[in-house]
This record gives C-alpha cells, structure tokens and sequence, in this order.
C-alpha cells in the first residue's frame, strides 16, 4: 500500500493540473467566479439566523458566525463526496486513454473544494474579528485538523465513487444520506448544550463530523474544545475510513476499469 | 532488446458485467432468482474471455500489425499493452514510455485546445517544462493555431481528431500504440501523418498498429499478428499475415454460403 500510495506521489503534476482545470472551469477565471462559492453558504446561513435565531432563540453566541464556521466546512464535505460519486463514470474518456492512479478523480475534487475552503475561511477572519472575537492560537492546529478532516473525505469519497461504478444508482443515494447527514451534524445547533453527557459520548463517537465542526469553532471563533476523548476518537476513526476506503477502491480498481 | 513482452496472457470479462447495473437491479434480480431457483446466485457461465494464451515478444524498432475480424480483441489487446486493463492471468512487460492513440480522445470539452494539450501531455508522464518545448510543434502539426484557444467542444470532430494526433506524435513516445487513427482528417493531413509515422518508425519507436486497412499493414509493418476469437492464430511477416487474414476471411464467406 505505501508503493501505491508513493506512485500517487510520483503524479503530483498531474494532479496539480487537474485541481487548476477545476478551478479554472468552476471559477472561469473571474474573482466574481469565486463569489458563487460564497451564495450556497450565505443563503443557509440567513435561513438558520432567521429560523434559530429570530424566531426560536437558539442561545448561541454570535450565530451567524457559529453557522459560517460549521457551513464552510461542511459545504466543502457535501461538495467533495456528493461529486466524487460520480468521478470514475464521468471520467471514462481520461481513464481508458493511460494508466494512472485512478484516486486522482476523487483527489482533485477534494483538493479543489479544499482550495475554495481554505480561501472562505481566510475570508472568514475579518468578519470573526469584526465580532470582537479574538483570534486564538488554537488556529495553530488548522494544518493537523485540516489533514484529517481531508482523510476522513478522501476515504468516504473513494467508497461512494466506487460503488457508484458497480451500482449507477449510489449517485442518487448519496445526496440524500449527505442530506440527513446535514441535520445530524451540528451545523445550527449546539449538540454539547443540549445532550446529556452520556449521549453525547454516543454522539460524538457515532458523527466524527461533529469533532471536526466543533474544533473548526474552536480555532476560528475561539469556541471550546471538544473532551479529549472525543477529539482522539475522532481522529481515529478519520484514519481508519481513510484506510477503509483506500483498499476497497484499491482491491476494486481493475474490476472497475472493465465497467466504466 | 525486447519492447513489449506478453506471455500467456488473458483477459476476461462477465457478461453480466457488460450492462449498467444498479443497486435496485441487483436486488430485484436477487429475489426473482430465489423464487425461481432457491439462491440468490447467478446461474450458467458467465465468463467471457476476450482474450487468452496471447504470447508474443515485439521488439525495439520493429512495428506491428494486428488484424483480425471485429470482436477478435485487437483494441483489448492494445489496452492491455498500455496498462489500462491488468491481465487476468500472464504477464505483460514493457520497456519504455507508451503512447495511445485511439478516437473518442481524451479532451476535457470545457477547456481549451491549449490546456488539452497540457493536461494531455502530463497524462502521459511528461514534465511541464518538456510540455512547454513541444507546444509549438504539436500545433504547428495540427494546423489548429487560430482556434487553439478555443474550447474544444467547439471543435469539429476533425479539428479534435488531428489534435489529439498531435499531441500522441510528438510527445515521441518509446512504443506507440494505434487504433484505427491513421485514417482521421483530410487526403492533406492524411499524408502529413503517413510521413511523420515513417519519421517515427525510422527513428527506431516502436509501433503497433491496429487496422482494418490491409494496405497500411503492409506499408508500415514488418510484422502482423492474426487475432480470431480472442487467440493469435498467426504471426509472421505481414504479408503472409494479409494473405492468411484474407484465406479466412474466404473460409467464412464459404461457409455462410454453404448454409
């Protein structure tokens, strides 16, 4: 596994092309390109401050900016797995022209969205210091959290995009699991304040997503810091759908060529 | 000194494989199978071996023609020479860069015939900087220089076909593989192209041509393999190639004939 993982090191060229064809493609050159990345998130966030902060108090300190911080990422989750799905079908023309590591489909995504993300959450800071929050040295952490929310994606992205080869309907399947996914996670609730200890124990251990959310808080608006235990389970479990999803799309590689 | 070396070499496929499945299609059929024979598995032969027992060594220099009816696996075969399909059971070996060269390309619509060029050339294992020195030729060769920076789905799908000529040509791989492609553009680049092979082809690369022209076997190749159902039933001089290939061919139409 770590040739294999060593010979995707060996196409770091390729794969820089291709992240800069999908910005190039999504953003068509144009900073007003970068603007649209911008509407999706926004939007929720004036629903949710309507709904949970208007009309239901939701009690959270500075809401708008506890949305943002748990929308950015998120959206770069949804994006990245939602369009992996499909990675492998909609990519047949590149894959049967030459060998290459064929995860660089799914990889490329993920580092574009990456791209759009780390440039939101820089976006991001002004507005947290126009809060009158201060930024932590918590934010330190960023590059470590970042690589295991990115492992965490990557693994996910790599067990949809090849299921999606052998069973086409996974690609419908997908948005609606990332849709219930979406409730699941606190994005617009706080899950600490309203479980008792023991289920969010449960919780935590069941959603590794919420960890992340709540350390992305933690960094960029100086939240609290999920339990230890919380965040070591977490990262575990980044590591180990990481592996998950690399050898099952590994394993299934040269099957998959066959059926594009 | 060997280019490519194949031994015993197979492929196969399922047929059940050969349509698009889904995850409600598989279920239905899992439960239309328990009612009809008690389990869930599929039942009857289902492999299909495109291709089996393939042995040949083609080496440095020399160019290859495969020929064969349509079905018998010379594409396969050439997608397994390229790395896209790993053989089933044998081995493949080979010495050198390789270049596809295939229709239906490998273009991104959305991006221009510049940044195809590219991505392309990065695909095919070369540096940026390397990109960079033969941009020119491979436009020059296409003859596309007004509409290089034009999408490609804007093409036609002539101006697609010499562009992705180009690029497969003048990136100069070791051992270049082609599927039925010398037969893309006008009589004019039909020509460009016969001359620029030759160029190739003496410059000591290695070429396996697939083809349904005899005449391009026996201009370009000094050798031809015979495929029929999925198996090398002859490899020689390519003449003799096209006179075996053109016997059974007569054998066939008797045959239908006669019924």
């Amino acid at each position: 596994m770590l040739k294999k993982l060593l010979e995707l090191y060996q196409y770091q060229e390729l794969v820089k092309i291709l992240v800069s064809r999908n910005l190039k493609v999504r953003y068509r050159n144009s900073v007003l390109g970068y603007a649209w990345t911008w509407l999706d998130p926004l939007m929720m966030m004036f629903i949710f401050i309507l709904i949970f902060d208007v009309l239901f108090k939701s009690g959270i300190k500075h809401f708008p900016l506890y949305l943002l911080c748990g929308l950015i990422p998120w959206t770069f989750f949804q994006n990245t797995t939602g369009e992996s799905v499909s990675s492998m079908t909609d990519n047949a023309g590149l894959i049967k022209r030459v060998y290459y590591p064929r995860e660089i489909f799914p990889l490329t995504i993920m580092l574009t969205h990456g791209v759009t993300m780390s440039l939101s959450l820089m976006v991001l800071i002004p507005v947290v210091l126009a809060f009158g929050v201060p930024i932590s040295a918590k934010i330190l952490l960023f590059p470590i959290i970042t690589i295991f929310f990115f492992l965490f994606t990557f693994g996910l992205s790599l067990i949809f995009a090849t299921m999606n080869v052998f069973m086409r309907d996974i690609k419908h399947i997908v948005p609606l699991i990332l849709k219930l996914w979406f409730y699941f996670t606190p994005i617009f609730y706080a899950a600490e304040k309203m479980m008792p200890e023991r289920i969010l124990d449960i919780y935590m251990f069941v959603n590794p997503l919420a960890v992340v959310l709540t350390l992305f808080r933690s960094m960029f608006m100086n939240y609290d810091v999920p339990k230890p235990i919380h965040i070591a389970f977490a990262l575990v479990e980044c590591l180990l759908l990481f592996l998950l999803g690399y050898v099952f799309f590994k394993k299934n590689e040269d099957l998959m060529i066959k059926r594009i | 000194m060997y280019a490519l070396k194949v031994k015993n070499m197979g492929v196969k496929f399922k047929l059940s494989h050969m349509k698009e499945t889904t995850l409600k299609g598989s279920f239905v059929r899992a439960v239309k199978r328990f009612f009809a024979h008690g389990s869930i598995k599929p039942v009857g032969e289902d492999v299909f071996w495109a291709l089996r027992k393939i042995s040949f060594i083609v080496n440095e220099g020399d160019s290859i023609g495969v020929i064969g009816h349509n079905g018998a696996g010379k594409s396969t075969l050439l997608q397994i020479l390229s790395g896209i399909y790993k053989p089933d059971e044998g081995t493949v070996e080979r010495r050198g860069r390789i270049g596809l060269l295939q229709l239906g390309t490998g273009f991104h619509p959305e991006l221009s015939g510049r940044d195809n060029i590219f991505l392309n050339g990065v695909i095919l294992g070369l540096k940026k900087k390397e990109i960079e020195s033969l941009y020119d030729s491979i436009v020059e060769f296409s003859e596309l220089e007004r509409f290089i920076d034009m999408p490609i789905k804007n093409y036609s799908t002539g101006m697609a076909a010499r562009l992705s000529f180009s690029i497969a040509i003048n990136i100069s791989p070791d051992i270049l593989l082609i599927d039925e492609v010398l037969s893309v553009g006008d009589e004019h680049f039909k020509k460009k192209s016969r001359l620029k092979i030759d160029e190739i082809r003496s410059a000591g690369k290695t070429i396996v041509l697939v083809t349904h022209s005899l005449g391009e076997i026996r201009n370009i190749c000094n050798r031809a393999i015979c495929l029929n159902k999925g198996q090398v039933v002859f490899d020689g001089e390519s003449q003799e190639a096209v006179n075996f290939y053109l016997s059974q061919v007569k054998k066939n139409e008797q045959k239908i004939v006669a019924k």
